[in-house]
């Protein structure tokens, strides 16, 4: 049987005939893990919003103003119950990811750590969620302690409980790899972690997690859990921080200016006491209404089988990929996700993404903002292969095409 | 088998590099990399007043790195360090100016179409440029 997406009719990148001019063969898109295509359904209320809807929200009196204001929250609502978290007021809209792991950086933790605290994470997170912590550590003489993952690609979770002391003052770490794909079991990482120190919190990148199984932060036991609107089918422009109650209190705004302020004298400045503290300036209600129509289209897919054709779509890709003799994947593990890293034996990443991009399949090689791995693994670059609702069987198979010449090609 | 950026000269020449891991007693040395993509590459001369008598080069690196290094070490072979500097900047102003190699640098023409994988191109030469300044301030 043919894997065949039943999504991909959505995504009008794919229709050649929007490109008559163009001598470019069919695209076959397998880079979903640096952003995703944007479906029909969410172009749609991109374009209303700025045909009709634009304005500036939480400011204006007027209609076009306060539904706007309404829209936004009702985002707020929509992305707690996704995620479902306990209540909207633990919801805040970032530019993205990155932005997001900044500000638990710098309005959490920067004004509690000391030389004495040390700071966990791992050797498979991307640099966003990496070098701010390395910065953090630097910036007062703390320790930043990384476990390694095993043969497998998971954490080590005996040798990341053992960096864990009284002094630690947060563990960092991926939901899912964006190199390898690997998923970390959380929830066991999570409750081991806080049996040995309950006061040591937990940020989670998801940013590669969200778009493709679903989120419970409330069983996960995390206190943050970041992801981009743009790995989640909703273009540039927002990303999401979820704070736990128990941490939220205690978070100072970051970035500062309009919007935030409860009152502005000249010697001093009030925050709000809600969420929106942390949401200096204009929001980009753009890519939060687009947010919501991605949200809505996901949790769609998902209710007509979606993760079960992924999870088919991920196996016939390792399935391809094992069949090749000069494949030499990343990590030792026989669990298919939707992302995989590899390397052609004896051939730079570079060269075959160049060959794969002259017949138009897109996939990403070099370090992928994960060095540190890449070090671990003795590898001085990668090629990773990532999938989403639009791909399908055909996508695999032209990627494949182009590996095996590649390999013809280039093989010394 | 060929492509438009992996012509049959440019791989001959990452088939069978000039100057990969040749044996020289170095007088200079100097490591490059690029950060987009990870190549590393480390490049060694000899030279004897103010010649390069050898050149050699090693590391991780693609096939236009590679090949790019090996027509490299073809090219200034003999040149004097002034010459060689010559070259390094005559390749960064065809590049920058896209304008055609010709002869034994023909095998880079492939490159101008692709924007992204001109700094492996570059990466030999501007690590002989530093190279070429450590041995003069040496």
């Amino acid at each position: 049987m043919t894997l065949s997406s039943p999504w991909r009719k959505d995504f009008v990148m794919f229709d050649d005939s929007h490109y008559p001019s163009s001598s470019l063969p069919p695209l076959h898109y397998l880079d979903s893990a640096a952003t995703c295509l944007i479906p029909e359904q969410v172009v749609a209320v991109n374009q209303r919003y700025l045909q009709f809807e634009h304005a500036n929200s939480h400011r204006g009196f007027y209609p076009l103003s306060s539904d706007l204001t309404d829209r936004v929250e009702n985002t707020r609502q929509q992305v707690a119950s996704f995620i479902n978290a306990p209540c909207a007021q633990q919801i805040i809209f970032t530019s993205g990811a990155t932005s997001a792991i900044h500000q638990i950086v710098q309005g959490y933790f920067a004004d509690k750590i000391a030389a004495k605290h040390n700071i966990v994470t791992t050797v498979a997170e991307h640099h966003a969620n990496f070098v701010p912590w390395q910065q953090l550590a630097q910036s007062v003489g703390a320790e930043l302690r990384i476990a390694p993952v095993k043969a497998s690609g998971e954490v080590d979770i005996e040798l990341l409980t053992e960096l864990i002391d009284e002094n630690t003052l947060l563990l960092t770490i991926s939901h899912l790899s964006n190199v390898t794909g690997v998923e970390n079991p959380l929830e066991q990482i999570i409750n081991q972690i806080k049996s040995i120190n309950s006061s040591v919190k937990v940020v989670v990148d998801g940013a590669q997690y969200i778009g493709h199984y679903p989120l419970d932060v409330s069983t996960l036991g995390c206190d943050f859990y970041v992801f981009s609107g743009h790995k989640l089918y909703a273009g540039f422009g927002v990303g999401v921080l979820f704070c736990h109650q128990r941490v939220i209190e205690a978070m100072s705004p970051v970035v500062f200016g309009g919007g935030m302020v409860e009152r502005v004298t000249n010697n001093q400045s009030l925050w709000q006491t809600g969420i929106r503290r942390f949401e200096a300036g204009s929001l980009n209600a753009q890519a939060i209404v687009a947010l919501a129509a991605a949200i809505e289209y996901i949790q769609f897919a998902r209710s007509n089988d979606a993760q079960l054709y992924m999870s088919e779509l991920s196996n016939y890709l390792r399935q391809r990929l094992s069949a090749i003799g000069f494949c030499q994947f990343l990590v030792a593990t026989d669990k298919a996700t939707p992302i995989v890293g590899f390397n052609l034996k004896g051939i730079h990443s570079h060269d075959v993404a160049s060959i794969l991009a002259e017949h138009n399949v897109a996939i990403r090689a070099g370090h992928h903002c994960a060095q540190p791995l890449h070090s671990y693994l003795n590898k001085n670059s990668s090629i990773r292969v990532s999938l989403a609702l639009y791909n399908e069987q055909q996508d695999i198979d032209a990627m494949i095409d182009g590996l095996e010449k590649a390999h013809t090609i280039m093989a010394v | 088998m060929q492509t438009t950026l992996y012509q049959q000269a440019l791989l001959s020449h990452h088939q069978n590099p000039t100057g990969f891991q040749h044996n020289i007693k170095p007088s200079a040395e100097s490591d490059g990399y690029n950060p987009a993509c990870g190549d590393e590459i480390t490049v060694k001369i000899s030279t004897e007043k103010n010649t390069i008598t050898g050149i050699s080069f090693e590391g991780e690196s693609c096939a236009i790195c590679r090949a790019s290094a090996s027509i490299m070490c073809q090219q200034v072979s003999s040149l004097s360090d002034v010459q060689a500097k010559e070259s390094i900047a005559l390749i960064e102003s065809s590049f920058a100016q896209k304008v055609p190699f010709a002869e034994a640098l023909s095998p880079l023409n492939g490159v101008f179409d692709f924007p992204v994988r001109q700094q492996c191109a570059l990466l030999p030469w501007q690590t002989l440029k530093q190279c070429l300044s450590q041995f003069k301030n040496s």
